[in-house]
């Protein structure tokens, strides 16, 4: 057969590989800035932009959008083009999709340290830039598939498989997560409310983790491991099997998010069966890799690649077991706002992405760079400061999850909590906080030395930028099956087809979930006496929002007598209904505040106190590491959208009355001027139109509707 | 040329079910099946599934989480109808005056939030009173003081003290307070607020000897 020649594009494969270290020192250096702060309160440095609120999210979004990202990206452009056969589709598809991903990195990165996030966890980007990044992630998935169209290669390989349904499954996952109306150019309302918000949003938060921490790195392991290793793949049934169940399985299990909270039972429920029959598929992946090996063990003694590969494929193992407990309700209960749950997300995010990405890049540098690893034993040296950093890391976050749980679940013989502080257990596990960052450290050193070991491999060799191939056209097969070709490899060649039923079969479950929410009112209980907030709250609750106070303080009391007793009534489904977006939360750095509105409760405290508290907490409680907030008692709230905030309620329906938006400002001033005529009484002199009365009145608000209302079902 | 057409290693031990014509880019795959343990341990998460479904909803033995906390609260409250003294009477209050219960009385006064509205010894701060001096918002009788810590005043900053707080250890409390703490002079006490009601004094409640069988 004639031999065609053409180039695989090196030089977008560099430009990612390139990127993936940068964002990946930048966002462990920020994961440390974080660690720190939670450890020593000292280091929010008292500025509004680097307090722990606004700064976690630059973390998260950075390490998963920005380093892991750019590894899926560095893996993908160079490996498809091998598995394929031919050039990517269009070189500057390739160089829209590279500098569009850097430049919404550096817009999030900036905007969210400024405070404008939709405080949905890993969605939290506004509009504008949702949009760019739907915009460029098509780009990528034209690219992707045009190359697939064009391939020499007859069948599509496993690890495709696991890229296409990584593009499909995130595209609707941001689209459908990050349906907002605009109230300016860069704040915006969700469409959804209160439990269909969070539905929609750990739907959404589950399945990023699935399609873009989890099924892109199977593709990756599908490609690199037996190269690395030299080794065919253990079995290409269990290829197939696994693939399937996976990416069907995965899109139900987002409620295991919610477990006990205001979410209908059937929602949680399946979450909870469909998390369990996830372990089987997830480790379907673990032992092809695992199983690929056989024959090869010997080289992983030698080879750092190797060994990083293999943490990783087990580290993927032990968070895909662990996932599932945590899905079980009693296990759940305990796990559930805790820093377990910390502790479990960076087994999977250091140990699966951050080895195998190590791993690839040691792999591939030098082979688009024509030459050898600088150092085998520093990279060997990454490996081991790597795997203690991650266990010096984890292994006291989960003690201090587990002693935390308890402390806040412990009765004392006369009926009431062991530890009604809430401070106390916090107290109690800052050592563990320091230890952690230790831990940060040390993977931060590794990760030094990596990018040492990669510049010093890059200079000693020459970047082939059009790297000069031959293989023969695909032939031209009959669109029927052939005689003998079974459906599945079939399918491999038609990778429309392919591409469809993969769309259908990640569609299903988040659809039986999500749409029963949204369309039948029997899901969500009214209640009544809850109504939409003043003009006021809703301008706090637009602070509370900005300043991430949803990543330490959660806003759902569960249905346990350690809950009740600490902090109020349990959540309703139907208080919640005007919450665009919701604030449950995901983590209790601090005490829930979902009833610090009721004035007879638990969680009360006067406005003075609040005043107190934000300008210093440790004048309040000593041990508090929460950031100062004086910025509250200078800045004047910006009511300059109220009006327009209050038509998209509106519009939202959110039953404000008709022409509401023209008397807002006069009520919100009226509110504002009560509270300070208050704080006033108590000796503190502070101006009406201050974000603090903003902020205190939304607290004052929380929780409050329901004291004395009657559920309706 | 491509660089990369080197073959990948055989091992006679484990290759030799390589799959005809899957090739790529070097990659061969292997015809095994999924381990059997992974396959049964997927059927068996299958069978709990329907198990987990059957329990809760459609034979409903499990109680859903309404349920489960209505359980939990009523185990609650036999253990505490056991353990309540139903002799306790909040309207004629006996204070303690032996050294071990003023102790402790001190002691849930530090460790109990006290200390951050009320000053480490009691002179009063931004939020809350001066507890020294002869000046009282909400009256200085043990059963007033008794009601405050216990239902609060949460529209001035107290907090209800009665989920935290036994009954004996609320007295305990009141007791440090008007018998230790107060007429004391710590440095910078917060001015007088409310009404001048006076020291409390001690013979108002020796008619009656503290009564501690009622507590215990």
């Amino acid at each position: 057969m004639e031999l065609q020649k053409f180039y695989y594009d090196n030089k977008i494969v560099k430009q990612f590989a390139y990127a993936t270290m940068l964002w990946g020192i930048v966002g462990m250096l920020v994961g440390l800035v974080i660690a720190l702060q939670l450890a020593f309160p000292i280091f929010n440095f008292d500025f509004q932009y680097t307090t722990f609120g606004r700064v976690r999210p630059v973390h998260t979004n950075a390490i998963i959008f920005a380093f892991v990202g750019n590894a899926i990206f560095t893996g993908v452009y160079y490996s498809m083009q091998r598995l394929l056969k031919t050039r990517m589709y269009s070189d500057l598809l390739s160089k829209i999709h590279f500098w569009g991903w850097q430049l919404i990195i550096v817009l999030a990165a900036v905007t969210l340290l400024a405070g404008y996030t939709m405080s949905k966890e890993y969605a939290e980007l506004e509009w504008p830039i949702d949009i760019l990044i739907a915009i460029i992630w098509v780009v990528f998935g034209i690219n992707m598939i045009g190359t697939m169209i064009v391939r020499r290669e007859q069948h599509i390989y496993v690890a495709i498989w696991f890229y296409l349904a990584s593009f499909l499954a995130v595209a609707i996952l941001h689209i459908g997560n990050s349906i907002e109306i605009p109230v300016s150019f860069l704040k915006s309302y969700p469409v959804y409310a209160g439990v269909q918000d969070a539905l929609v949003q750990w739907w959404y938060g589950h399945n990023a983790v699935a399609f873009f921490l989890t099924t892109p790195f199977l593709g990756l392991m599908y490609y690199f491991l037996p190269k690395a290793a030299n080794r065919p793949v253990y079995s290409y049934k269990l290829s197939i099997l696994h693939f399937w169940a996976l990416i069907f399985i995965y899109m139900w299990a987002g409620p295991h998010h919610l477990l006990y909270q205001a979410l209908p039972d059937w929602a949680q429920a399946l979450g909870t069966t469909f998390s369990i029959m996830l372990i089987a598929p997830s480790w379907g992946g673990m032992m092809n890799g695992l199983l690929t090996l056989r024959g090869a063990w010997d080289k992983v003694r030698d080879s750092a690649i190797l060994k990083f590969m293999v943490v990783a494929v087990t580290a993927y193992g032990m968070a895909t077991f662990e996932g599932p407990m945590l899905s079980l309700k009693n296990v759940n209960a305990l796990s559930h706002f805790t820093d377990w749950t910390i502790a479990h997300v960076h087994i999977g995010g250091m140990g699966w992405n951050g080895f195998l990405t190590f791993g690839m890049l040691y792999w591939l540098l030098p082979k688009i760079f024509n030459t050898k690893l600088f150092s085998q034993k520093l990279a060997n040296a990454h490996f081991w400061i790597a795997t203690l950093g991650m266990l010096m890391y984890s292994v006291p976050l989960y003690w201090a999850g587990f002693t935390q749980t308890l402390m806040w679940k412990e009765f004392n013989a006369d009926g009431f909590l062991a530890y009604p502080n809430f401070l106390s257990t916090v107290t109690q596990i800052l050592p563990m906080y320091m230890t952690r960052v230790v831990g940060g450290i040390f993977y931060f050193t590794g990760a030094i030395l990596m990018v040492y070991n990669l510049i010093k491999t890059v200079n000693s060799g020459n970047i082939i930028n059009n790297e000069e191939v031959e293989a023969p056209a695909r032939a031209v097969l009959q669109a029927s099956k052939l005689d003998g070709e079974s459906t599945h490899r079939w399918l491999e060649r038609k990778p429309v087809r392919f591409a469809v039923l993969t769309l259908i079969a990640v569609v299903i479950g988040g659809a039986i979930e999500i749409i029963p929410v949204i369309v039948v009112k029997s899901n969500i209980p009214s209640i009544q006496s809850v109504q939409p907030y003043t003009p006021l709250e809703l301008e706090g609750r637009d602070i509370y929002v900005r300043e991430g106070c949803y990543t330490c303080h959660s806003q759902m009391v569960r249905p346990f007598r350690s809950e009740t007793e600490r902090y109020g009534d349990y959540s309703k489904e139907g208080e919640f209904v005007y919450d665009h977006p919701f604030q449950w939360g995901s983590k209790r750095t601090g005490p829930d505040l979902a009833r610090s509105g009721v004035v007879t409760g638990k969680m009360y405290k006067s406005a003075t106190w609040h005043y107190n508290h934000f300008m210093d907490p440790r004048s309040m409680s000593p041990e508090s590491i929460m950031p100062k907030y004086p910025w509250f008692a200078k800045q004047t709230l910006d009511i300059s959208s109220l009006k327009r905030k209050i038509e998209v309620m509106q519009s939202l329906g959110v039953p404000y009355p008709e022409g509401y938006a023209e008397k807002a400002e006069a009520e919100l001033i009226a509110q504002a001027e009560k509270i300070a005529a208050e704080l006033k009484a108590s000796g503190i002199e502070i101006a009406a139109d201050k974000e603090m009365i903003a902020v205190i009145a939304y607290l004052h608000r929380l929780g409050k509707d329901i004291s004395t209302a009657e559920v309706n079902p | 040329m491509d660089k990369h057409n080197e073959q990948m290693e055989f091992d006679e031990r484990f290759d030799q079910n390589l799959i005809e014509d899957h090739e790529y880019d070097n990659i061969r795959e292997l015809d095994n099946p999924a381990p059997f343990w992974l396959m049964g341990l997927f059927y068996l998460s299958v069978l709990f599934s329907i198990f987990y479904g059957a329990y809760y909803f459609w034979i409903g033995i499990g109680e859903l989480q309404t349920a489960e906390y209505k359980s939990e609260i009523a185990a609650a409250e036999i253990n505490s109808k056991k353990q309540a003294s139903s002799a306790f009477d909040e309207s004629n209050i006996s204070l303690y005056h032996d050294e071990a219960n003023l102790a402790a009385g001190a002691e849930l006064f530090a460790t109990k939030t006290c200390v951050t509205c009320h000053g480490t010894k009691g002179e009063g701060n931004a939020i809350g009173p001066n507890m020294t001096d002869e000046y009282w918002i909400h009256g200085n009788t043990p059963e007033q003081l008794y009601q405050v810590v216990k239902n609060g005043v949460p529209e001035k900053g107290m907090t209800p003290f009665k989920g935290q707080l036994s009954e004996k250890q609320i007295v305990q409390v009141i007791s440090f307070l008007l018998i230790k703490l107060q007429g004391t002079t710590p440095e910078n006490a917060k001015a007088p607020q409310g009404e001048k009601l006076g020291f409390y004094s001690a013979s108002q409640s020796e008619v009656k000897e503290p009564n501690d069988s009622t507590l215990q």
